[in-house]
């Protein structure tokens, strides 16, 4: 978006946005018929991918507040699309209200409803940025005043890098951002696979692949290697309904199901 | 619905510390709101943990209990608990569903549980449920509302954000454009321009309105479109980010502009090309200074013909080896008498003419597709890279000498310059650049010798001479550096008594590859060439200090020294300081010195004694006058002058010895001589006299003195003074 030689994009309302498919998945509003389209296709080809969707969500849940009892108090949430139900600066500042959040998120719209709902939150705010641009996010303003990289910090990538092709150099990125972390800092992190169910999972990338958002999917080992440079924490990288479940209830029958691996990493 | 989660009954190893305040003893309640959990928590998201919808649901199913048991219907109460649970987004359609068969089949069961003998009436349930469906939905309602809301809202404030961005990139990019010292055109993919900054009118020097329209190509001269259109199309594929090249155009009024063209694709939103912003940077003065310094090393400044360099290379790429029997043709050109002209008229006028002549041998040379080159001075060379033969050259040349022969005008004056053509014309095969020059030159020379104002054809033996006068000349300061010169002495015998009373210097050549030259073989070369100041400089050094060593060894028993001078020499300004250093360096008496110069040096133009004469008889020194007699009417003007005494040579004078009796005629021609020597009081000194007889003749003529075989053979100064050791 820095790209000089690129005029500022364009609001399109004509292609699905991922982050608003993922807001009605979650049961919310805040999308539009091409999203509700899309949405209902993927519903009808993974009809699970409501529970799916959730279940995700409920590792982001899991997962902030895995930090916040290790003392996090700062959070950068890479790729947040629409802040919808559950999102970061709640579930943080409900426990602690003097944490602070960044989100940061590629598409106009999503920026731009993060503001509107923000309104009024001093410890937080968006910023439109790739997840690439490192160095952008971190010496942008809103950063400066969000965040101190003197302290441990969580930066989430939740159900983000699976729309980052390998052209784009995610590990290099996640080694960049991992840099910048003070050390006992977290990464939370998800990722759609195909190991367990692929035609549910080729359906995704199907349907995504005209949407503003494709889907790329990768194995348990590519997805290690990409979070290498971490310290997992338990239990390590597993089907989200795996990882740190609040009650037996919550573990599925066949966690495989979900599509989707989650993981928490410490830098060390 | 719900074929994931773990359907049975959940077993809790122990509920989480603080999410429960559930004990051992199942609390029916809890266990109902459990339940419930589990029948909504999948159709949509809820923000909490399950434990937390636990504890959340069962205080709802607590106030549903306590407004069920209660003596009237509390509408509104329920309809909060609906509201409550959206609030908590339980906000599913299914979910609703649910909590409604949950709530109407157990929710009775559940008030008699909790209060034992309960009997809820139907239609109190019913009424339960009504409201709390209508809370719910209408919570529904407003929060798909709000949320529809807000997302109008984001999607207008991006719409505005992105707008903002691109006036403000726009506002710049057009304060740019509007601003900027460089032709900036928008220019489609197609390449036609759509929008061009005032620069570009001043560049092109063309109105907006006719730039507009026009193909980015259609501007490039011709010899540059490809170029252009090879940069433009590798941008446009996207094999290029950006392309800068130089491109000359031509403006209406004939102008030329050099523009440095650089151009950049823009794309869309969505990384399409949209189009191209090319950017015309007019360098047009630094290509003329480019293009002026180019033409300033090749060319000479004066004419604007080339120069030698450029004359140089021409004729290295001509006598490239090439299959076929290619020939080429020199010409090397001498204005004849430009000195005259420069030194009468001026530099100026002599400049303007050499301009005019330049100007017609390259208008003749072009005419034939020759080169026309300035060597320098008045010397032109034309070279003809590709002749048929010496025919078609010789009519090259012809036409040059005409050309130059014609009158010109220049500033008043009408001059005929005519010029000396030297002319070198054979096959490519065997030639080499300096060796092509130099033969040309060398037939100038020759040219020049046979008289002017003509042209003559390098042939290689009638050359050998001329090339060998050339080399001489060419070596000969290299020589004086070298020490190859020498000096000998002819002594000079007085008649009356034999004795040998001067010696006269002679300058010899040790040439490496000619041998041993006399005087008159080079000499005469150096007046020619100049070289002759050096020389006769080197000359009169040497003999005064020779002389000098004399007089230390012989006292007044030394002979005198005479020098023969060249008169160019002899009216060098120089002399005069260069002939005192040289006699106080050698420490010679000037009266021991005679200079031996022709007449006609000892006058300058007007005929006064020359300023040098008066020096020398200052000095002491005295004259002898080589060529005694050549002016006969003009003799009586020696009277004055510090002249002892004068050189006779010639046929005569050995005929005089021939025969048993003299002619009458050389007898009286030499008698006339000598009469007038004495007449002014001037000794007569005979050169090359040989034979005893001639000696005796001479005496009886009243000749003072002899010099050549009889006089005694040459010998070196080293020695003179045994000479007289062995004849005193």
């Amino acid at each position: 978006m820095t790209d000089p030689n690129r005029l500022p994009a364009d609001v399109d309302l004509e292609k699905a946005s991922a982050a608003r498919c993922y807001d009605y998945y979650l049961g919310g509003s805040h999308n539009f018929e091409v999203d509700r389209e899309l949405a209902r296709k993927v519903e009808a080809r993974v009809p699970h991918v409501k529970p799916l969707a959730q279940n995700n969500r409920a590792f982001l849940r899991r997962a902030v507040r895995y930090c916040l009892d290790r003392g996090i108090r700062q959070f950068l949430d890479l790729g947040s699309g629409i802040p919808t139900v559950g999102n970061v600066h709640e579930i943080a500042q409900d426990r602690a209200p003097e944490a602070r959040v960044l989100y940061v998120d590629n598409e106009p719209v999503a920026v731009a409803h993060s503001r509107t709902i923000l309104e009024g939150n001093e410890r937080a705010d968006a910023l439109q940025a790739d997840f690439d641009s490192v160095e952008e996010i971190l010496a942008s303003e809103q950063a400066g005043r969000l965040l101190d990289l003197s302290e441990p910090i969580a930066v989430m990538m939740v159900a983000l890098v699976h729309f980052v092709p390998d052209s784009a150099g995610p590990h290099e990125t996640i080694r960049a951002y991992h840099e910048r972390m003070p050390p006992g800092s977290y990464l939370g992190f998800s990722h759609v696979t195909h190991e367990g169910y692929p035609e549910f999972t080729q359906s995704i990338i199907d349907l995504y692949a005209d949407s503003s958002n494709p889907v790329v999917s990768r194995t348990h080992e590519e997805v290690a290697e990409l979070l290498s440079d971490f310290e997992l924490v338990e239990p390590g990288l597993v089907y989200v309904p795996e990882w740190r479940p609040d009650t037996e209830e919550d573990r599925w029958e066949d966690p495989a199901r979900s599509l989707v691996y989650g993981a928490v990493g410490r830098k060390v | 619905m719900n074929d994931t989660p773990v359907e049975e009954e959940p077993v809790l190893a122990g509920a989480p510390a603080g999410t429960s305040r559930q004990a051992a003893e199942p609390d029916p309640l809890v266990d109902f709101a459990r339940r419930w959990s589990r029948a909504v928590i999948d159709t949509s998201y809820v923000p909490m943990s399950r434990p937390e919808l636990w504890e959340f649901l069962t205080e709802r199913v607590r106030r549903l209990l306590g407004t069920l048991l209660a003596e009237h219907h509390d509408g509104k109460a329920v309809a909060e608990v609906g509201a409550e649970l959206v609030r908590e987004h339980v906000v599913a359609p299914e979910a609703l569903r649910r909590t409604l068969l949950l709530l109407g089949s157990e929710l009775s069961e559940l008030a008699a549980r909790v209060e034992p003998g309960t009997v809820v009436p139907a239609g109190r349930r019913l009424e339960l449920l009504a409201s709390l469906a209508a809370g719910f939905d209408g919570a529904a309602r407003d929060r798909v509302l709000a949320e529809q809301g807000v997302i109008q809202r984001a999607v207008l404030n991006a719409r505005d954000a992105a707008e903002e961005a691109l006036r403000s990139s726009e506002a710049r990019f057009r304060a740019v454009f509007t601003s900027s010292a460089l032709g900036i055109a928008v220019v489609g993919l197609d390449g036609v321009l759509q929008d061009v900054n005032d620069s570009m009118t001043v560049i092109f020097g063309v109105a907006r309105e006719r730039l507009l329209g026009c193909h980015m190509l259609e501007l490039a001269d011709p010899d540059w479109v490809d170029k252009l259109h090879k940069s433009d199309r590798a941008l446009l594929a996207g094999a290029t980010e950006r392309f800068a090249v130089d491109v000359r155009y031509t403006t209406p009024e004939e102008r030329t502009v050099w523009a440095q063209v650089s151009g950049a694709l823009v794309t869309d939103g969505a990384g399409e090309p949209d189009y191209q912003v090319v950017l015309y940077a007019d360098v047009t003065d630094r290509y003329m200074l480019q293009a002026e310094l180019r033409r300033q090393a090749t060319h000479d400044p004066l004419t604007g013909l080339a120069n030698r360099t450029l004359l140089a290379t021409r004729l290295q790429e001509a006598l490239r080896p090439v299959p076929g029997n290619r020939r080429v043709g020199i010409c090397y050109l001498d204005l004849d008498g430009f000195k005259t002209i420069n030194d009468s008229l001026g530099h100026p006028i002599g400049d303007d003419l050499l301009c005019a002549v330049a100007n017609r041998i390259n208008n003749t040379a072009t005419g034939h597709g020759a080169l026309a080159a300035r060597m320098g001075g008045d010397e032109f060379v034309v070279l003809v890279a590709d002749t048929d033969g010496p025919t078609r050259m010789l009519g090259l040349v012809e036409h040059l000498l005409d050309e130059i022969g014609r009158s010109v005008r220049i500033g008043g004056h009408e001059l005929n310059a005519t010029a000396s053509a030297g002319v070198v014309e054979q096959p490519v095969a065997g030639s080499d650049p300096e060796q092509l020059l130099r033969e040309a030159d060398i037939t100038l020379y020759r040219a020049k010798e046979e008289g002017r104002a003509q042209w003559v054809m390098f042939d290689s033996e009638r050359n050998a001479a001329a090339r060998r006068r050339f080399r001489l000349s060419a070596t000969m300061p290299a020589a004086l550096d070298r020490h190859e010169f020498f000096v000998e002495y002819l002594p000079v015998r007085r008649l009356s008594d034999g004795r040998t009373v001067a010696m006269r210097a002679d300058v010899r050549w040790d040439h490496p590859e000619y041998g041993e030259l006399a005087a008159e073989q080079f000499v005469g070369l150096a007046e020619d060439t100049g070289a002759i100041t050096r020389l006769n400089d080197w000359l009169l050094r040497q003999a005064c200090a020779h002389a000098a060593h004399w007089v230390r060894r012989l006292g007044t028993e030394a002979p005198l020294v005479t020098v023969d001078l060249s008169g160019r020499y002899f009216r060098d300004p120089d002399l005069v300081s260069d002939f005192r250093e040289i006699l106080e360096e050698t420490g010679l008496p000037a009266e021991q010195l005679r200079l031996a110069v022709p007449e006609q040096a000892l006058f300058d133009e007007v005929g006064d004694p020359a300023d040098t004469v008066d020096i020398v008889r200052e000095l002491g020194a005295a004259f002898v006058v080589r060529d005694f007699g050549a002016r006969y009417t003009e003799s009586r003007r020696l009277r004055e002058l510090p002249v002892t005494s004068v050189r006779v040579t010639g046929e005569y004078l050995r005929r005089l010895s021939e025969g048993p009796r003299p002619d009458p005629l050389d007898e009286h021609l030499v008698s006339s001589v000598i009469s007038a020597a004495h007449l002014l009081d001037m000794t007569v000194v005979a050169d090359g006299v040989d034979t005893a007889e001639q000696a005796r003749r001479l005496r009886a003529m009243k000749v003072h003195a002899v010099q050549g075989a009889c006089a005694g053979e040459p010998v070196s100064a080293l020695e003179v003074p045994e000479l007289f050791a062995s004849s005193g």
